[in-house]
């Protein structure tokens, strides 16, 4: 079950990020959204670092490729 | 163990009105700009700076875009995005460009470009000695010049040891020799950060290991100094209220002895000594009793800033915007070249609606005020001339030379007693910044307000038919430096004034006429030109420039040109009678 306030924060970086508001239900991923390219994705992690106090590994920063991943990475690191 | 930065609340959610991300409004009225301004400076001015709350930025007021091209090895996209809001804070939008990935900088150049940036991983020439390597530099700089007059920027490495560092310092000497080429300080910036410059996590995915941290400082840096320094008019004087931004306290209330000096405080009061030194006007405008701001200090010995350090003091219980108007006039300065710090938006936003030129910082809290006169928009320059450290000195004499004039009665004897001495010099390379400085910065004695960028004036220093003219100006009261330029081009026996451009400080001591003829006199001393023309170009604050063509052969109004005979012999004996010593500038 998503932690509600890493899920708030990653898809508020992620929108802010993308320039564009994401719905409550929509299952974003880097496939399925044309501006989220590679440098948009390495904006996307550093920024999510900042917001949430958290730092990826180089391993698996090239994997997170969706909202879905980004929160669930956000609340392993918090646990941890 | 989550390792760095502590937890925090999402930061677009924190920040109140006019940071969610929305589009902006077609503008809003300058009072609810500099209160929205005064919202931003948390984020603008963050230690350290945070990507998602800059992003969440967005401006509701006007922006004066302009264009720039960045020609790149690498990317740039990090900088670009954070660089946004910082720009804005400043009144400015980039219209940007970006070449191809390409080492060898060989890509066309944006003739319409207002800013080249040339963005460099300079690893990627790692096969290169670093002097085989600036030469190459140089050399491309060269070219990028010959296609466009417009300022470029190029980065340097980030460390200042070995070959890295002596690349550095080459690039240090390239600058001197390519007019128009500025050094973004990636080494000033490494050295600030220490180990957090990099990231090596990066690598893989964005192909650079300079850090977030690296890519946010530099676009503050970029977005709050190096590109204002270029496009916009700078900062000459800070006008600061005094109760709840020197010190914690109302003076009124708790009388000198209950105001509170914090350490920030004392750190922003030396601060802004600091600024004064650097030839920035300080002045106080403060809604309080005269006789009360006395007291204070003369009873606080332990405040840094004492009244003589102001140039101009506003104190009375009028509105600020008057102390704003009479500060402004005392420095003989445009309300836009001051920017005005109070602990009360209230005061803020009363100002702005009245003046809405003048630039406004929130000064609650003195930390961040010290943070924010480190880089606000206007403040930076790329180079301090001796003209900035004497502008202090040159106000208090100009005071003293109306007092004069206003005891005298003859002008000739007035300049006698003054003792007064012109140079004057002719195309002089050392003299390359301050032209370009006096024809972008001068806007009230400025003939055609045609803004020459420092290439141009490279252009006419060098070519055979055009001439750079620089005049200084010194008396027994104060050396005022360089004050004039006059650029000039020669046809046959003709010779147009393209521009002249005179500093305030000069004018009001009645040698204008003597320091344009003197000046052009001398460029004109090898030619047989019979008639010179001067464009005139009407803006919204040369009227002085104006009123003194319009001395030579009647009323200029609107776009002009005033043509004049020379007769050089007869400008020979003006000169002679003027009642000044006349000197020769060289390098």
């Amino acid at each position: 079950m998503m932690d509600h306030r890493a899920e708030r924060q990653v898809r508020d970086v992620v929108a802010t990020v993308l320039g564009r508001p994401i719905g409550p239900d929509e299952r974003l991923t880097r496939a399925s959204e044309p501006g989220w390219d590679s440098l948009r994705h390495v904006e996307i992690l550093l920024a999510i670092e900042g917001v949430c106090g958290v730092r990826f590994d180089e391993q698996e920063m090239g994997g997170l490729d969706s909202v879905e991943k980004l929160v669930d990475s956000v609340e392993r690191h918090r646990a941890a | 163990m989550t390792v760095g930065i502590p937890d925090r609340e999402s930061g677009a959610a924190s920040l109140g009105a006019g940071a969610r991300p929305k589009a902006p409004s077609t503008g809003s009225g300058p009072a609810e700009t500099a209160i929205a301004r005064a919202q931003w400076q948390r984020v603008i001015y963050a230690n350290p700076p945070r990507r998602a709350d800059l992003l969440a930025l967005s401006a509701l007021w006007p922006t004066q875009p302009f264009r720039v091209q960045v020609i790149r090895n690498q990317p740039f996209e990090f900088v670009a995005s954070a660089l946004r809001p910082f720009l804005a804070f400043g009144g400015l939008e980039a219209i940007s460009s970006y070449s191809d990935y390409d080492d060898s900088l060989s890509v066309p150049v944006e003739r319409g470009a207002d800013v080249i940036i040339v963005w460099l991983d300079y690893e990627r020439y790692s096969q290169l000695s670093p002097e085989d390597l600036a030469e190459w530099l140089e050399h491309r700089l060269q070219r990028i010049r010959e296609k466009t007059k417009a300022p470029i920027l190029v980065n340097n490495q980030p460390s200042s040891a070995g070959e890295e560092g002596a690349l550095n310092h080459l690039l240090n000497r390239i600058v001197t020799r390519v007019a128009g080429v500025y050094v973004a300080d990636q080494a000033a910036i490494a050295r600030s950060l220490g180990a957090r410059y990099r990231d090596e996590r990066t690598a893989r995915l964005a192909g650079t290991t300079v850090s977030d941290l690296a890519w946010l400082e530099t676009a503050r840096l970029m977005g709050l100094s190096w590109l204002p320094a270029l496009l916009l008019q700078p900062v000459k004087a800070v006008a600061v209220d005094l109760d709840g931004t020197l010190y914690n306290g109302v003076l009124g209330e708790d009388g000198p002895a209950e105001v509170i000096l914090t350490p920030e405080h004392i750190e922003l009061q030396q601060r802004l000594l600091t600024l004064r030194e650097s030839g920035i006007f300080l002045a106080a405008v403060s809604r309080n009793d005269p006789a009360d701001v006395d007291s204070l200090f003369h009873d606080r010995t332990d405040l840094r800033i004492r009244p003589e350090h102001f140039s101009a003091m506003a104190v009375s219980w009028a509105a600020k915007a008057e102390g704003i108007h009479q500060i402004a006039r005392d420095l003989r300065i445009d309300e836009d070249a001051i920017l005005f710090i109070d602990d009360n938006p209230g005061e803020l936003a009363a100002v702005a609606s009245t003046i809405p030129k003048v630039r406004t910082l929130h000064g609650v809290d003195p930390r961040l005020t010290t943070q924010a006169l480190q880089a606000f928009p206007g403040l930076f320059r790329w180079s301090r001339s001796e003209s900035d450290a004497r502008r202090i000195g040159d106000l208090a004499a100009t005071r003293i030379r109306q007092q004069i004039a206003e005891n005298g009665h003859d002008p000739n004897e007035y300049l006698q007693s003054l003792q007064v001495e012109l140079g004057i010099g002719v195309d002089l390379n050392s003299h390359l910044e301050r032209l370009h400085e006096l024809s972008q910065k001068t806007n009230q004695f400025n003939s055609s307000l045609r803004r020459i960028g420092a290439a141009e004036v490279a252009e006419y220093i060098r070519e055979p038919d055009r001439h750079a003219l620089s005049i200084s100006l010194r008396d027994r009261l104060s050396d005022s430096g360089v004050v004039g330029a006059i650029f000039l081009t020669i046809d046959g026996d003709s010779a147009s004034i393209d521009e002249i451009a005179i500093s305030c400080r000069a004018l009001g001591r009645r040698l204008e006429r003597l320091m344009i003829f003197a000046a052009i006199h001398r460029a004109l001393a090898d030619r047989s030109v019979s008639k010179v023309s001067f464009r005139f170009t009407p803006g919204p604050r040369n009227g002085p420039a104006r009123d003194w063509l319009s001395t030579l052969a009647g009323w200029v109004d609107g776009t002009d040109i005033v043509t004049i005979p020379w007769r050089a012999a007869d400008v020979a004996r003006e000169i002679a009678a003027g009642g000044v010593r006349m000197t020769e500038l060289s390098e």
